[in-house]
């Protein structure tokens, strides 16, 4: 007894420790911030292992027209939350909104079938949420560059030991530091359902060849190695993509690509030809960065070969589609998304898919939220969405323990709580991505034409259509 | 608010006036446990041999655990109606303007904003009208409520009785582990002593708040024991009082459902014998000069599992409050 409490005066002491400085991490110490309740009651600090500080400064050093490579979809309702709520100076030049999703099935051989989902999302960068963040915390709540160690637990209390060899002891310790949460660890052993999909999400920005006019709209098609999304980045000429890939093409476009314009060009060509003109190209790329010396003048013979066939292409969708040449020279840009220039290869980046969802969110005084707790692949563009969802339940369940007088920690009376209200929608959530992900993946005649009938019915559904987009976004 | 003030004056009416039945004839032909304790010594070791357990909110106490939150509710609400009815009787100026229609109709962006500001209002309407309050909480037991209110950090003291001593030990115990509640057990803001009100001579310490919730069904002589609270309340003080109705709903949850079959609560814990009607209660409040300021039933919802407050007080567990005048 008397030596856990000479122990505790050791150590730090905090009522809530945030572990992870993420979008997740940050919004959350923003919310606790901006709850006036909490915020006069409890102390709380966040401890985050990279140079946020540098991050944020070469960040601002951007002008508005460059973008970092890690973007994120939130719906409006969660960027009404951001700003109004949390008042998070967010720089809205640098977001853009999309009115509308076109999916297309790039898995049948011909006759792409598509779906029209007319759902609002805005794009926006994960720096843009972290800087957005950490301006509003004015960082004196932050603990930069400084790892968790050890968590053990003396009595009642977790502590923390850190690398600057000091020790924080909390009575609720949030986990946000993302799939290798140390957290995690300690609550149920991490255990929980999930696998790695074997394949790849590459992300980058891309440049369109003609800047656009109409209005900007997100694009993803199924392609049998994974869904590739189209996405706008500013209403100009900026867009950015994730491809999801297997190994052998994510090494390609990451490692072995050495001209832009060569990517961009495929992405083109997925959006716009047939499934077997498409993987014809697919393998001309492969055959051209086989060996290790680059012959320049086979990449521009490529990238014209590629250019001359989609602009075929489309010209005679155009004419088979439309009655009159007005109609002829918009179908294309109503139709299809935008034609690229290039890929941005200094933004091309990779990461694992997966998807996972822990089986418990929390014990007594830990508690996981965000990536920590589920992971999923971004097809839907939930992940962030998600996480901020769990953010706005957590702290309605610290708030209604403090009105109570309940000790925050606990798990049966507060923690748990928490996760019966979210674990239902994360897991709907997560299983209908999966679902669709798995969906599109087989290669069998059969099911890809089926599913293409599907996709043809689907649209013509829009009560269903409706529904579905109120559930991803929130908003008709 | 209008339409609470409506039903109270409804209910200060329909309180019976026929003081005989005030007197429950079973529990006054017991004679009290020979040395003149409020429990009897089964009912001691009962709660002796559940100390130990007491805080494991997933363990065998796990219901009253899931109770504390709905009796902290009942107490701020029953205590905000006080508040706010005193302070409108004493100055007709400061009254806030209450539209004679109904909120919902409003727009929503509007009702957020009504709700807010009367939320605000009350709450601090609340917290200054509690702050130089000292709390009883009686028959505290392992102090889950006790805990709670001192958590709230609005009183001024408040001090937990039990006559059991593993479970002064045990709330002692667990209140030191807390680093808020280590300190307020230092300031004495928070404090717990061993003590039967029966073995008391004289009054020693007033309180303005008085609490005794699930503990007057476990004792021999409960209108003893409420006239023994009463007398350590300060005049305008509160006593709040829960137990459980002596009626069939109540055998049939919270002894044969709760008991035996769902295994809720340890066997052993109730005796119908000495459970007390709201009516009863409300009886005895009116022959003592005390007003009932609210009485709420409450019952536990297995299906969302959690407790809900609902305006049946006379079947199964009820909540009351008392003004004494």
């Amino acid at each position: 007894m008397f030596k856990h409490t000479r122990y505790l005066k050791n150590a730090q002491h905090y009522d809530i420790v945030i572990v992870g400085g993420g979008p997740a991490g940050l919004t959350m110490l923003s919310a606790l911030k901006n709850n006036p309740k909490i915020n006069n009651k409890l102390t709380y600090k966040l401890i985050e292992s990279n140079n946020l500080s540098k991050d944020i400064k070469n960040y601002t050093d951007l002008s508005d027209d460059q973008f970092t490579n890690r973007l994120i979809s939130i719906t409006p309702k969660n960027i009404e939350f951001l700003t109004s709520k949390l008042k998070l100076p967010l720089n809205f030049n640098k977001i853009s909104k999309f009115n509308g999703i076109s999916v297309f099935n790039g898995t049948s051989d011909f006759n792409k079938a598509r779906i029209d989902i007319e759902t609002e999302s805005y794009m926006c960068e994960i720096m843009n949420i972290v800087n957005a963040n950490y301006q509003n915390n004015q960082s004196n709540n932050i603990l930069e560059m400084t790892k968790v160690k050890e968590i053990h637990f003396k009595d009642t209390y977790p502590v923390l030991k850190l690398t600057n060899d000091t020790d924080v002891s909390a009575k609720l310790v949030i986990g946000c530091d993302g799939y290798n949460s140390c957290i995690k660890k300690l609550i149920n052993n991490g255990k929980g359902n999930g696998w790695s999909y074997n394949s790849f999400g590459v992300v980058g920005n891309l440049k369109y060849k003609y800047p656009i006019t109409s209005s900007s709209k997100g694009w993803q098609i199924f392609l049998n190695s994974g869904p590739l999304a189209h996405l706008p980045l500013n209403n100009k000429d900026a867009g950015s993509m994730v491809w999801s890939c297997n190994k052998p093409m994510f090494d390609l476009f990451t490692k072995r690509c050495k001209n832009g314009q060569v990517l961009g060009r495929l992405i083109n060509c997925a959006y716009v030809l047939d499934k077997p003109d498409y993987e014809y190209y697919l393998h001309k790329v492969f055959d051209l960065y086989e060996s290790e010396t680059l012959d320049s003048r086979l990449e521009n013979k490529i990238i014209e070969e590629m250019d001359n066939r989609v602009d075929m292409v489309a010209e005679k969708l155009a004419k088979i589609n439309t009655s009159n040449s007005q109609d002829n020279m918009l179908y294309m840009e109503e139709n299809y998304p935008p034609l690229l220039d290039s890929v941005d290869l200094k933004t091309v980046g990779g990461f694992p898919l997966k998807v996972f969802h822990a089986d418990e969110y929390s014990k007594d005084r830990l508690v996981l939220i965000g990536d920590a707790c589920h992971n999923t692949h971004p097809l839907a563009g939930q992940g962030l969405n998600m996480g901020i969802e769990d953010i706005k339940e957590l702290t309605k369940q610290l708030e209604i323990a403090l009105d109570h007088g309940v000790d925050i920690g606990n798990n049966e009376l507060v923690l748990k709580k928490y996760h019966q209200n979210r674990v239902l929608e994360n897991s709907m959530m997560l299983i209908g991505t999966d679902f669709l992900h798995k969906l599109f993946s087989i290669n069998h005649p059969a099911i890809n034409n089926l599913t293409n009938v599907g996709m043809n019915i689907f649209n013509s559904l829009d009560t269903v259509k409706d529904w579905l987009s109120f559930r991803v976004s929130g908003k008709n | 608010m209008f339409q609470h003030s409506l039903k109270l004056r409804t209910l200060r009416r329909l309180v019976h006036v026929n003081p005989n039945i005030g007197f429950n004839p079973n529990t006054a032909s017991k004679v009290a446990s020979s040395d003149g304790s409020s429990f009897s010594s089964e009912e001691q070791s009962h709660f002796a041999n559940l100390a130990p357990t007491w805080w494991d909110p997933s363990g065998n106490q796990r219901i009253l655990h899931l109770m504390n939150t709905k009796r902290i509710e009942f107490i701020k609400d029953t205590l905000t109606k006080k508040f706010f009815e005193e302070r409108n009787t004493k100055n007709k100026e400061d009254e806030i303007y209450i539209p004679k229609f109904n909120k919902n109709l409003l727009p929503d962006y509007i009702k957020i904003q009504v709700d807010n500001m009367e939320g605000a209002y009350m709450n601090e309407l609340f917290k200054n009208s509690v702050k130089d309050w000292k709390v009883l909480d009686m028959g505290c037991g392992g102090g889950l409520l006790t805990e709670s209110l001192s958590r709230l950090d609005v009183f001024r003291q408040v001090k937990g009785y039990d006559m059991t001593e593993e479970c002064i030990q045990v709330a002692t115990q667990h209140a030191s582990k807390d680093i808020l509640l280590k300190k307020n057990l230092e300031n004495e803001s928070l404090k717990y002593e061993i003590k039967d009100l029966f073995k008391e001579d004289s009054v020693t310490e007033k309180f303005d708040m008085v609490c005794c919730f699930e503990m007057l069904e476990h004792v021999d002589e409960p209108f003893r024991m409420l006239s023994c609270l009463m007398e350590r309340l300060n005049t305008g003080g509160v006593l709040v009082i829960s137990t459980i109705n002596k009626d069939l709903v109540s055998l049939l949850t919270t002894i044969v459902a709760a008991e035996h079959l769902l295994n809720l609560v340890p066997k052993g814990t109730h005796t119908f014998e000495k459970y007390i009607n709201c009516s009863e209660i409300e009886n005895w409040a009116f022959r003592n000069k005390m007003e009932v300021i609210d009485a709420k039933g409450v019952m536990f919802n297995p299906i969302r599992d959690e407790w809900e407050i609902h305006s049946k007080k006379d079947i199964g567990n009820y909540f009351i409050s008392l003004k004494k005048l």
